[in-house]
């Protein structure tokens, strides 16, 4: 059967209302009766919260009410994988990086908003502030988190590492960094809501997993899911930061409070200061390998920071260590990889999902393999690259379609077509 | 506030408006807000990224750059003016055909932009279309459809297609 | 209460209106710095002067042997304007780097000069074209103060609150004279220069006869690198000693380290920018300066 959409370019469902300007994204929504909301971030990075002022800030004309943990005790946090992170942080509690919230505003209109939240004065305690994950695994290290800074573990282990070092000719140690991403979604993070007539909270705003939300979001009101209702405008940029709850359980407050339609843009700063970022990851690798480049032994330690909350950062970092030998074969490795707490803004999920990071090291850690055994670094990549049988780090076995030589063939000969010169 | 609101006239789309303006509300604000023109987005508010982007007077600008009374007797073009009616412009249908449109945050500043780059020189070298949309950020494209859609377009418009 | 705007349409009208309320006025122009330096808080501006609309202050003009710009002059039309670059291409060249074509739009000279920014890009042409600033008071008239003494620190300069900047004026440079612009910045576009430069030199052959090099962000404001200016002199522009030279560029220079580089990268690029500038001007990638 012929048909006319697998194998030919058709235009987007939504291209024409983009091109005119006639789609609506989460910043474009009004409503008649609408209130503006903004909220009130960490005034520190890792402090005990001591008092919240907020006398000044009611006084400003059009403001309509100022939400603080005290108006909700039974909040629970909420968080993709653990439930880590509190939509608000009350009085005796910690915030634990500058985006953390301690009042939520909301106003008839933004200029209102902004002046109000400027009035609100808080008291805090200041503790350490840690931006090194490995000051953060320090044994005299502050806590973030009652539990401990190491979030989790991760382990791998497939032949016999003893052996694939006693094997090698060359033993090479190198470690890695990266740093703090950010997605930059050009459309800055919004969402509207409103209070249906049988108290259902409808929420429109970017978010990668409806579902998802839609369940936290009830979880951490304790509200059953059938009182939540996400729905999807159209989304300008996500790249894995919109899995993750951005403004959504507080409009859900908000507009249970107010009980009339609420929305907030955040600014281009406030999307950088709270919304996550891809992980910053130290890589240690120890390798060895034969004088004829073929690999025998890959020693990994991954450290990723997940900053304040461990938003998809678990699965993240781990897949960091999953990846660590890149599409080369090993048959030894073992590895360990900690996910760690820090007062950095919480770090999540970012096209790669792990695997960016990782590139940047296990390809670094060829390239010096490859000048440090004289060969050339497009060879020593070829005789490893997996094919149709490999095994993962992980223990997958590659049993069809397995591209990675043909790749790297194919990428040199575009370079080279570009006149590009490989030493 | 009100006490202070100035009257201003501008042009937007062909349709004239006369208008009480704050003196702190920015253009892109009227634009959005005001005049429910919500095709003009807002990425930075610092002119940085052109999202923000409309032709005015026939240059671009970026509205989060302009206070809104300094329009005053300007004369407006939004990406709801593009086109006519129904009909869409040759440059919104390259961006469709090219694939040059993905999230769409971006779009209807880099139509505006492009707009522009046309109306000064209907057959722009790939450098002059690249200069033209180096105010405009685009987070998911690349640009490189971008900048096919735009050499489409300056074919279709008749400025014939130039390999440079 | 919030802010209160004000249009003026003739120069005089602004005049009058800053020397009734200049201390407490903000005056605008394009406002592409404006409405960065207040955003989000527009509330805290007191008054603003609409000056955008000044039509007397929006042309290049050639008087006598000088050259006046308007002090509302936008970076498009300083980047477009054939006097501009016939005459001085190192300042067409310079509008043309600034932010993108937006802001080139609406940026204009005059803002350029009245937010005294060191990494200013059109001041280090202006100063290299020995340029000077024209200014004007309801009271104490129209004053013409060299840019070097106009500008006294990061943001600052000496004008008053009446003031407004009419045009900058600079002498139609000479026939032998060539002119070279050069920025570091980090990326081709929307980038405030970590480093600029640029270079007038008399040129007598291939001997430097004259010759005025002006730094950007590498001290309080773009200044003058007077000490090697005098050492050039006399000096042949394609001969290798001229590197050598360049390494005085530390004298004349007082970088800081900031977000943009820091102070031993700004001296090392201020000596290879002035190194390329030289040598765009020896390999003629230039317009000459004169006609
Ligand atoms: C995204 C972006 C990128 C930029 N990139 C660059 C760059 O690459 N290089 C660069 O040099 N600059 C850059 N700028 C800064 C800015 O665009 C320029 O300084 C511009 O020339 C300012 O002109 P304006 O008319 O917009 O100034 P405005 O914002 O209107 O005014 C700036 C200051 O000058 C005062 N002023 C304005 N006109 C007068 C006058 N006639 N008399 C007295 N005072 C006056 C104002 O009160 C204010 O203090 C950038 C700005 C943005 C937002
Ligand atoms: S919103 Fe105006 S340039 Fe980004
Ligand atoms: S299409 Fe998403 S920013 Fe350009």
């Amino acid at each position: 059967m012929k048909g006319n959409i697998v194998g030919h370019s058709v235009p987007k469902v939504d291209a024409k209302a983009k091109v005119t300007g006639k789609a609506l994204y989460a910043t474009d929504l009004y409503m008649e009766d609408m209130l503006y909301m903004q909220v009130l971030r960490a005034p520190y990075a890792h402090a005990v919260i001591r008092k919240i002022d907020l006398a000044q800030a009611l006084a400003v004309p059009g403001i309509v009410r100022i939400i603080t943990k005290e108006d909700l005790p039974g909040l629970k946090n909420h968080g993709l994988i653990f439930k880590d992170q509190p939509a608000l942080v009350g009085i005796g509690e910690k915030v634990r990086f500058t985006g953390d919230t301690l009042a939520i505003v909301i106003g008839e209109s933004n200029i209102q908003v902004r002046k109000a939240i400027k009035k609100i004065k808080v008291e805090y305690d200041k503790l350490e502030v840690i931006t090194d994950p490995l000051r953060a695994m320090e044994e005299d290290a502050v806590t973030i988190h009652t539990a401990g800074n190491i979030v989790c573990t991760h382990k791998l282990d497939k032949g016999d590492i003893v052996r694939g070092f006693m094997e090698a000719d060359l033993i090479v140690y190198n470690e890695f960094k990266t740093q703090h991403v950010e997605h930059i979604t050009l459309q800055p993070d919004a969402g509207l809501a409103t209070l249906e007539e049988d108290d259902t909270i409808c929420i429109w705003a970017a978010t990668q997993w409806l579902h998802d939300t839609r369940v936290d979001v009830a979880q951490a009101m304790g509200l059953p899911v059938e009182k939540i209702r996400i729905i999807q405008p159209a989304i300008g940029g996500a790249f894995g930061k919109r899995e993750d709850i951005i403004a959504q359980l507080h409009l859900a407050i908000a507009v249970r409070e107010v009980k009339r339609p609420v929305k907030t843009i955040y600014s281009r700063e406030e999307s950088i200061i709270a919304t996550s970022k891809r992980h910053p990851m130290i890589f240690r690798f120890r390798t060895g390998v034969k004088k004829d480049g073929t690999l025998t032994a890959w020693e990994a330690t991954v450290i990723g920071d997940t900053g304040a909350y461990a938003s998809s950062g678990p699965a993240v970092v781990h897949k960091g260590l999953y990846h660590c030998t890149g599409p080369y074969d090993c048959p030894n490795v073992r590895g360990v990889a900690y996910t760690v707490y820090t007062n950095n803004t919480y770090a999540g999920a970012m096209r790669g999902f792990g695997a960016t990071q990782t590139a940047f090291a296990y390809e670094s850690q060829m390239d010096i393999i490859a000048e440090k055994l004289g060969i050339n670094p497009i060879e020593l990549r070829l005789k490893n690259a997996y094919q149709v049988g490999s095994t993962t780090p992980n223990g997958q076995k590659l049993y069809a379609s397995v591209g990675v030589k043909e790749t790297i063939i194919k990428a040199v000969e575009a370079f080279e077509r570009l006149g590009g010169v490989i030493r | 506030m009100g006490d202070n609101r100035l009257m201003i006239k501008v042009t937007v789309n062909d349709r004239l408006y006369e208008l009480q303006v704050d003196p702190e509300l920015r253009l892109v604000d009227l634009l959005r807000d005001e005049l429910g023109l919500t095709g003009t987005k807002e990425g930075c508010g610092k002119g940085e990224c052109g999202a923000c982007t409309i032709i005015m007077n026939g240059k671009t600008v970026n509205s989060c750059m302009v206070l809104a009374f300094q329009a005053d007797g300007s004369e407006i073009l939004t990406i709801e003016g593009m086109g006519d009616g129904e009909e869409l412009h040759p440059i919104q249908e390259a961006f469709i055909r090219q694939g040059a449109v993905q999230c769409g945050y971006c779009t209807p500043g880099m139509v505006l932009s492009a707009k522009a780059i046309l109306d000064k020189n209907p057959n722009p070298s790939e450098e002059e279309i690249r200069k033209g949309i180096s105010g405009n950020l685009c987070r998911c494209t690349g640009y490189q459809k971008i900048v096919d859609a735009i050499k489409d377009a300056a074919e279709v418009m008749g400025g014939g297609g130039d390999e440079r | 209460m919030g802010i209160i705007g004000f249009t003026s349409r003739r120069l005089n009208e602004a005049l009058q209106y800053l020397h009734q309320y200049g201390d407490e006025t903000t005056i605008i122009a394009g406002g592409t710095d404006v409405l960065v330096k207040y955003h989000e808080r527009l509330d805290e501006l007191h008054r603003v002067l609409n000056i955008w609309q000044l039509e007397e202050l929006k042309s290049i003009r050639i008087i006598n042997d000088q050259i006046e710009v308007g002090s509302l002059v936008t970076h498009t039309q300083l980047e477009d304007s054939t006097i501009i670059q016939q005459n001085a291409p190192l300042l067409a060249e310079a509008a043309g780097s600034v932010g993108s074509p937006q802001i080139r739009n609406r940026g204009t000279i005059g803002g350029n000069v009245a937010n005294a920014s060191p990494a200013g890009d059109t001041l280090t042409p202006l100063l290299a074209l020995d340029a000077s600033v024209k200014f004007v008071s309801l009271d104490r008239g129209e004053k013409v103060v060299s840019l070097e003494e106009f500008l006294v620190g990061p943001g600052r300069h000496i004008m008053k609150k009446d003031e407004l900047i009419t045009a900058l004026i600079f002498p139609i440079p000479k026939d032998n004279t060539v002119g070279a612009f050069v920025k570091l910045g980090y990326r081709k576009a929307l980038a405030i220069s970590t480093v600029n430069a640029a270079i007038m030199l008399g040129l007598q052959g291939n001997l430097i006869e004259d010759c005025r090099i002006a730094l950007g962000a590498v001290a309080p404001t773009t200044k003058r690198a007077k000490l090697v200016e005098e050492l050039l002199q006399g000096q042949d522009v394609t001969k290798s000693n001229t590197f050598e030279i360049l390494g005085q560029l530390e004298k004349d220079i007082a970088p800081i380290s900031d977000i943009r580089g820091s102070q031993q990268y700004r001296t090392d690029i201020a000596r290879e920018l002035v190194t390329q500038g030289l040598q765009k001007i020896v390999n003629k990638e230039v317009g000459r300066s004169g006609r």
